[in-house]
């Protein structure tokens, strides 16, 4: 049966896991329900009783699921038809459907972005330790061979798609910012680590607005240097995707490399709420 | 990086909406769906795709989870043989399209590491060549149970089949294949 015996398994690629797993979290944050769970079929039922004039009927049935589809609202559907492998006609769990709301768990009450840098880090790098405080509102935090930011500013706390301790520094994902919109300022924030034995290394951001921040750096007990640019600006509104680009100038050893940062692909470096 | 936590908490967090259950659900298991995928695809990075579109079925379908003796992994499953047949059947229709083309020259690529990825994929569909003969329910018992090394019981939960139906379906495969590997050897 050997002809018969597929190669050995091996494990994602660390570049794909990552990758994937922030796409994963994004799509699972932009698609989540708005609303309680007893509310979506109780919405829908009254949707169907307005259009209908059914409302009796509508009222009756508002717990049902239609030929198999998930309850959860979740906007887009996806390209690739697969259903699940529980039957179509598999009824609910028997929790579900009840007019009676479940009250959350204590889990289920916290939304995310709003609690201590170690909780927001527990699904994205669970374990890393503090290592480079820049001031009381960013922290970079370790663990293994990777690296996280934490920072409280724009009213949530932000963790960023952790990235290695040996920057990639042609690698324009190493200078993504997170953006978060507080109020009708938007904030973005982005930080790394400075290269070991690089010599004038120096980070600088260009924004919309004209304004350029330079990165300041801090120094950690390892050894280790961080750096860490923030900024803020009045959101102008509209079309982002309209404005010019926010370019990355990163200066090493005297030669300049300049990034644009793509929007939404580079402006949405958060790994723990949505952009 | 697999995160230590409970898996009824995993899903009681998937059925409340929880991302960071989903994030944790991937840790946990995303290797072994990639592999799951490989094995059905023979392409790697094709897999990787195909990770990523079951574990975003498995959020639009998170109200759906179900544990199968205190792991949601045969449920999981599941849902990666069904999209992973899926994908499977768009790729064969994709080939069969293009198997007229002339193959392009074969590019020279000397790191060890592409020379084993390649090697992997051509045993793989080596192995997917040996064993298409066998119908594609009998297919996915085997890839289950032989290569993911799932129980009858977990298989029957992934397939939502009786565990006699995974038994029989086994045997009739392993009996095939030996048929044909003897009338190939003949």
């Amino acid at each position: 049966m050997t002809e018969h015996t597929p190669p050995p398994e091996r494990p994602l690629p660390e570049e794909a896991r990552a990758r994937i797993r922030a796409d994963l979290l994004a799509h699972a944050h932009e698609h989540r329900s708005t609303a309680p769970r007893w509310l979506v079929p109780a919405g829908a039922a009254a949707a169907v009783a307005l259009v209908a004039g059914l409302s009796y009927w509508a009222i009756s049935t508002s717990g049902s699921e239609p030929d198999g589809l998930p309850v959860t609202g979740g906007g887009r559907s996806s390209a690739t038809p697969t259903p699940t492998p529980t039957p179509a006609r598999d009824p609910l769990p028997s929790n579900e459907g009840t007019a009676t709301p479940t009250p959350p768990g204590p889990d289920g009450t916290v939304e995310v972005g709003t609690r201590s840098c170690e909780e927001e880090l527990e699904f994205v790098l669970d374990g890393a330790q503090p290592a480079g405080q820049v001031d009381e509102t960013a922290t970079f935090y370790v663990k293994g061979d990777r690296f996280a930011l934490c920072d409280k500013l724009g009213s949530r706390t932000t963790v960023h798609q952790p990235l290695p301790l040996t920057p990639r520094i042609k690698d324009v994902s190493t200078y993504d910012v997170s953006s978060v919109l507080d109020g009708k300022k938007m904030v973005r924030v982005a930080g790394g680590i400075v290269p070991e034995g690089s010599f004038a290394y120096d980070v600088e951001y260009t924004f919309p607005d004209g304004h350029t921040e330079r990165a300041k750096k801090v120094s950690d007990a390892e050894g280790r240097t961080w750096w860490y640019m923030a900024y803020s600006y009045a959101d102008p509104g509209g079309n982002e995707t309209e404005q010019p680009e926010i370019e990355v100038t990163v200066s090493l050893s005297g030669a300049q490399y300049t990034y644009p940062l793509a929007w939404g692909v580079d402006t949405c470096a958060q790994a723990n709420h949505g952009c | 990086m697999a995160i230590d936590r409970d898996e009824r908490e995993l899903v009681d967090g998937l059925h409340g909406d929880d991302p960071g259950a989903l994030a944790a659900l991937f840790d946990r298991y995303g290797d072994r769906i990639y592999n799951h995928c490989f094995r059905h695809l023979a392409d790697w990075a094709e897999a990787e795709d195909a990770t990523s579109s079951v574990f975003l079925e498995v959020w639009r379908h998170r109200h759906r989870v179900q544990l199968h003796d205190g792991s949601a992994l045969p449920w999981l499953y599941g849902v990666a043989t069904n999209v992973c047949r899926n994908l499977g059947r768009s790729r064969r229709r994709y080939l069969r399209a293009v198997a007229s083309l002339p193959e392009p020259a074969a590019e020279p690529d000397h790191a060890e590491r592409v020379t084993d990825r390649l090697g992997s994929q051509a045993r793989m569909r080596a192995v997917l060549d040996q064993v298409e003969a066998l119908p594609a329910r009998e297919r996915e018992v085997l890839g289950l149970v032989a290569w993911a090394g799932l129980s009858y019981d977990q298989a029957a939960a992934a397939l939502d089949v009786p565990v006699g139906t995974i038994r029989s379906r086994l045997s009739r495969a392993r009996a095939r294949l030996t048929d044909l590997t003897e009338e190939k050897h003949a």
